[in-house]
């Protein structure tokens, strides 16, 4: 069976994080990245970026926006 | 679709879409919330050509992507993606100082990275990879749902979306050695 190397377990580095790959190829980068320490720390810092970025992009919605946009369907139904 | 039906569907989703707002309009919060009402009257008066059943949160983002170009005035630039060579940026810079093998990144750097700082980076980015990008971090879709509510293939999506992350790690390290993290880390 192929087996992925470094360089294509980087590549599927995005994709892995985003759970974007097929089942078979997810297993392939996990049992990888259990036999590689650099790919590991690799992945680790790539997904810690991600987990902070996520955590900081969103808003919090402003008090009674809600409220507004919902009353002013009265004007088109 | 009624109108309770569609103001709780939307009220589901507005939290994420006010982000998503925020986010396109570089940090401008009074604009997006001109652009979020601006976009729920115009999917409220045009509710019926939602199909019930599919992703409404994907039906709405779209509308909401549309005003914020018609607002702009400006057609979405399409631009040629160079599929960026896949490359763990922020691990080789960590690997340069020494301090790759921290079993915590998240706690030796990013934690002493702003929220503020953060956004501001995401809203640096160029406008193709702006668009993806709000909808990737603050929207929590799918590269699918992206695709679905840009109308750009999947494999465009992904090469933006891998661009965006590689434009954002070289302004998070940056910012991480101009506010001397970096340094205080790897001396530790
Ligand atoms: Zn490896």
């Amino acid at each position: 069976m192929h087996e992925m190397d470094c360089r294509e377990v980087i590549k599927h580095m995005a994709q892995y994080l985003d759970r974007e790959l097929s089942t078979k190829e997810q297993e392939e980068v996990q049992k990888h990245l259990g036999e590689c320490g650099s790919c590991a720390n690799a992945f680790r810092w790539e997904n810690s970026m991600l987990i902070l970025v996520k955590n900081c992009a969103g808003e919090e919605l402003p008090k009674g926006l809600t409220a507004r946009i919902f009353d002013s369907f009265d004007c088109c139904e | 679709m009624d109108r309770a039906t569609f103001e709780r569907e939307l009220g589901e989703i507005l939290g994420l879409a006010y982000g998503y707002a925020v986010r396109l309009n570089s940090g401008d919060h009074e604009a997006a919330e001109d652009l979020l009402q601006e976009a729920s009257i115009s999917a409220f008066r045009g509710r019926d050509s939602f199909t019930v059943g599919t992703n409404f949160k994907a039906w709405f983002f779209k509308i909401l992507t549309n005003a914020f170009y018609r607002r702009a005035g400006k057609k979405e630039v399409q631009t040629v993606s160079i599929d960026a060579d896949p490359e763990p940026y922020l691990y080789l810079q960590a690997r340069e100082v020494g301090i790759a093998g921290a079993d915590d990144p998240a706690e030796i750097l990013f934690n002493k990275i702003d929220t503020a700082e953060v956004k501001q980076a995401l809203d640096n980015l160029p406008s193709e990879f702006r668009e993806v990008s709000a909808l990737y971090f603050t929207g929590e879709m799918s590269y699918e749902e992206i695709s679905d509510t840009l109308n750009i293939p999947v494999g465009t999506v992904r090469s933006r979306l891998h661009r965006a992350r590689k434009l954002l790690q070289v302004a998070l390290w940056d910012l991480a050695v101009s506010r001397g993290i970096v340094e205080a880390v790897s001396y530790a």
